[in-house]
């Protein structure tokens, strides 16, 4: 029975889980349900170190340079030979110069090329080009396009430049080259590294311009949403990014303190079930984002970004569960464990009538999740209240089952963050227990006056066994891709979801 | 419970629920203005308060009397309503003071009590009675059946107020019947059917001329369609009615959470999932059948009462031409004032179905939430009109009841909470069966 009740549980559910599939949204949400800036993607200046080497990775620590024999102008017919070389990238830097603007700067450690020019009818001889003090920059720029699209990119062409660059050689493989000819070799040269440098350059840095705030959190997209007593609605979200200024479509802001965010507006609207009253959707404005962000996990070696999620987008999200039916539940999980003498100790007036330990349990919310967040032993999680809640503890009697309790009251519910899939976020209960309460039975109508230790561990328990059957609730929020979730921190009434990027990602 | 301040309180007194019928529907007429009021008070001043409570005009609501009830004789768990030869009711059911099996004859409120097992019935026997089931047979002979927890043998009598004959049915090994037990007539003879201790779950005895009987297993449902053969446990739920073919069991599939009907012909026996997985493709549709109801009309036509667990619904299904059909008897969604949202009762864990003889059926099933029952009589144009039962107190297990005179009778049991399970009556209240459109 157990199974079967929890296999019927799991396809009522499946309809708010993550893994459901998604319809694109075909009108936007009304701005009555979109929480602007409640959620923000954050770099932290502490790790643009990595956003540079994350880079450098994707162009190539090495970059191989090579050109076919060229023949030299104005130099009488001499030919430069073949080129094959490599230039390295060393570790480098990123800092951003303006709100929305970072510069990446990569040291190329001097560079010796091996040339041979050759004379008509002579032997080649060799020459070597010198080039130190070299750096590749690059200007990364992140704006929201003229169709609203999120358009990341190079600010201007990259650039290789150098300290000094000049040929050595023998003097009498040099001489017979006119001055005209010598400053030709070098510009041709000069133009063959950064021919071979800067296109991968381009490449690498528009890639990590795209994937430091990727267009793909932007989504609008409805699933269909079944509750346990046969309510059938739809769940709405769209996630956008915000410019940081009504006058700027530059995407990222902040760099002022030591840390740069691009901010989403997150709205969500869901169809009423019957079993929850209608309410409207909390107004609490986002609070901005902290100055000083909280310390992130050790030992990144990858591209890390916050996703931070405030307190006014849990409370809308939990809004839209709560208003979706989701939280109108029955079951038998962790119930039937309670000891089977559970009536007379946690309620005398029922010994008489009870017989062994509870057999379900149904909960009915009341008003909408009150939502903080908090630390517990398990790190930062989401805190929701549930008032006007009632649960109903069935039992045996006479053979018969019956409503032999009802809880009235507050219920503390604590969630954390997760993700489903690799790619999704969503909550996930980690405790559930009544706060505060009255006890009723319709075996005797009105309150009992009842607490007490025992009567405690069975409506703790029944709670716990309630949100155990909720599967994994979604937040509606994609994970950027080829990242994953290293951690979450809280700071104030935000949680702060760790994202490290793979080399490349 | 009074629900419009218009309604007058009308100078009806305890008694005019004690009058005979003739007068209640005197009383009635009196009373036009009640049809504005809401259905307790209407059927409290109308004089269709259930027998062993009065209408209390001030609230409008059928009470019993306070004080110790006249008779101490209360029974707790499931009854049985059944009609005797001499036009009195019969109730079979457990007496907790007593922890015997009681049979109580007469009216409600001036019930006499016979007990027929347990250790008011011979002193030194072992408590008796908490599963029984009870039939009447045409020459008047009430039948008996009921599971001895003590040592899960399974136990028969016949007889009536005036005696019993008791026997042990040998067929039932001792140390393997449950808690579900039913007993019906197939020509003549007694038949019961148990749920065992073990597989084979469902079990069927008869009694021979000789006065022996006869047991046989009842083979199990194959499983749903795709499902792998496994051995489920059934009969969490057990129900019997007589069909002019012989016995018809329905019971739960407590593996599957299906409802299975079992017929048996002289061919053998039929069983198939009647309810709970799609008959093509085999999905779950739900948890079914526990509990089940039976009942089979004058014109041999059968109704399986059961609730779907999985959608909070009373279901009803019935046979026509070799043919079932199901329909939503009631569910169990009230709109709660104080939220504004949509509740669902725990609804129908008790059930009892008749099938009346204009063919329409009655379903009473238990508001297991609000310890209120309810009765579902079919109209003809199709759908239910449901009758609150009135009453202050908690009203448990109904047992309904066509009588040969006609209409509708409702037999269950109150409870005194504050008094204990002892404390509990039985009452019976004649439906209003006739007003159904």
């Amino acid at each position: 029975m157990t199974h079967l009740r929890a296999m019927w549980m799991a396809a009522a559910l499946a309809a708010a889980s993550c893994s459901q599939p998604t319809q694109p949204l075909d009108q936007p949400l009304p701005p009555s349900h979109v929480t602007a800036g409640g959620v923000h993607l954050v770099v932290l200046d502490a790790d643009l170190p990595q956003v540079a080497e994350t880079i450098r990775l994707s162009i190539g620590k090495s970059i191989e340079v090579a050109s076919a024999p060229w023949p030299m102008d104005d130099s009488d017919g001499h030919v430069l030979g073949a080129l094959s070389a490599i230039v390295d990238l060393a570790p480098g830097k990123a800092s951003w110069t303006a709100n929305n603007r970072l510069q990446l700067t990569w040291p190329v450690p001097d560079l010796t090329l091996s040339l041979s020019v050759a004379a008509p009818g002579d032997i080649a001889c060799a020459l070597h080009f010198l080039v130190t003090g070299g750096q590749v920059r690059a200007d990364l720029d992140v704006r929201r396009s003229a169709i609203g699209t999120v358009a990341g990119g190079l600010a201007e062409e990259p650039e290789f430049s150098w300290k000094d660059a000049s040929l050595q050689g023998p003097d009498a493989c040099l001489s017979g080259l006119e001055p005209a000819g010598v400053q030709a070799l070098a510009d041709h040269l000069s133009a063959t590294l950064r021919g071979s440098v800067l296109p991968r350059v381009s490449a690498g840095a528009n890639q990590a311009a795209r994937t430091l705030f990727p267009s793909s959190l932007e989504q609008a997209v409805r699933w269909p949403t079944t509750t346990r007593w046969g309510d059938v609605g739809e769940l709405r979200l769209s996630t956008t990014y915000l410019p940081w200024s009504p006058q700027d479509a530059a995407l990222v802001a902040g760099h002022e303190a030591p840390r740069a965010y691009a901010s989403l507006a997150v709205g969500v609207d869901v169809d009423r079930a019957g079993c929850v009253p209608d309410l409207p959707p909390p107004a609490i404005a986002p609070t901005p984002l902290a100055g000083q962000p909280p310390a992130p996990p050790q030992g990144s070696s990858f591209l890390r970004r916050a996703l931070v999620i405030d307190r006014a987008s849990l409370s809308r999200i939990a809004w839209a569960l709560h208003r979706s039916g989701a939280l109108c539940q029955d079951t038998t999980e962790r119930v039937r464990d309670a000891s089977p003498s559970w009536a007379p100790t946690a309620l005398p007036s029922l010994a008489d009538w009870v017989e062994g330990a509870p057999l379900a349990a149904r909960f009915w919310p009341g008003a909408a999740p009150i939502v903080s967040v908090a630390s517990d032993s398990v790190g930062p999680v989401v805190d929701w209240r549930l008032t006007g809640a009632t649960l109903e503890l069935t039992g045996l009697v006479g053979g018969t089952e019956l409503v032999v309790l009802s809880v009235s009251g507050e219920f503390r519910v604590r969630l954390r963050l997760t993700v489903v899939d690799g790619a999704n976020l969503g909550l996930q209960v980690v405790s559930a227990k009544r706060d505060s309460s009255l006890v009723s039975s319709p075996l005797f109508g009105g309150n009992l006056p009842a607490s007490g230790p025992a009567l405690d561990a069975v409506v703790d328990a029944a709670v716990a066994g309630i949100f155990s059957t909720l599967p994994v609730l979604p937040l509606g929020i994609a994970l950027p891709s080829g990242t994953m979730a290293t951690g979450t921190s809280r700071a104030g009434d935000s949680l702060w979801l760790w994202l490290d990027s793979a080399p490349g990602g | 419970m009074r629900s419009s301040p218009d309604c007058p309180a009308l100078p009806l007194t305890r008694s005019c629920a004690t009058w005979s019928w003739t007068v209640v529907a005197a009383c009635v007429g009196l009373i036009a203005c009640v049809t504005a009021c809401e259905k307790d008070f209407r059927s409290c001043e109308a004089g269709l308060c259930p027998s062993g409570t009065s209408c209390n005009t001030a609230t409008g609501l059928c009470e019993a009397p306070t004080g110790p009830r006249p008779d101490p004789v209360g029974l707790f768990g499931r009854i049985s309503l059944v009609q005797l030869s001499d036009g009195k009711l019969g109730v079979a059911g457990l007496a907790p003071a007593h922890q015997s099996l009681a049979f109580l004859s007469g009216q409600a409120a001036e019930w006499q009590t016979t007990f027929v097992a347990g250790p008011a019935a011979a002193a030194e026997a072992p408590s008796s009675g908490h599963v029984s089931a009870a039939v009447v047979g045409p020459d008047g002979v009430v039948h008996l059946a009921w599971a001895r927890a003590t040592d899960a043998s399974l136990w028969y009598a016949s007889g009536g107020p005036s005696g019993w004959h008791t026997e042990a049915v040998a067929a039932a090994t001792a140390g393997t019947v449950g808690d579900e037990v039913a007993v019906g007539l197939w020509q003549g003879r007694p038949v019961v059917a148990w749920r065992a201790g073990a597989a084979p779950w469902v079990r069927v005895a008869r009694r021979q001329a000789d006065g022996n009987w006869a047991g046989e297993n009842v083979p199990s449902p194959p499983p749903p369609v795709g499902d792998a053969p496994q051995e489920a446990e059934l009969g969490s739920s057990l129900t019997m009615a007589i069909l002019p073919s012989g016995p018809a069991l329905a019971y739960h599939d407590d593996t599957h959470g299906d409802l299975v009907l079992a017929v048996n012909a002289p061919q053998g026996w039929s069983v198939s999932r009647i309810a709970g997985s799609d008959p093509t493709t085999g999905a779950d549709t739900g948890d079914v059948g526990r509990p089940v109801a039976t009942a089979v009309g004058q014109q041999g036509g059968l109704a399986v009462a059961y609730l779907d667990r999985t959608r909070g619904q009373v279901w009803v299904a019935r046979s026509s031409a070799g043919l079932l059909t199901h329909q939503v008897v009631a569910d169990g969604g009230f709109d709660d004032p104080s939220s504004g949202a949509r509740r669902v009762a725990l609804l129908g864990t008790a059930l009892s179905v008749v099938v009346l003889p204009s063919d329409r059926v009655a379903v009473a099933m238990l508001d297991a939430s609000r310890l209120r029952l309810r009765v579902a009589v079919e109209k003809v144009s199709g759908g239910f009109v449901l009758y609150d039962v009135p009453g202050t107190r908690p009203q448990l297990w109904p047992s309904l009841l066509v009588p040969t005179a006609g209409g509708l009778k409702l037999g269950y049991v109150e409870l005194d909470a504050p008094r204990g399970p002892a404390a509990s009556a039985v009452s019976v209240w004649s439906v209003p069966v006739g007003g159904t459109p």
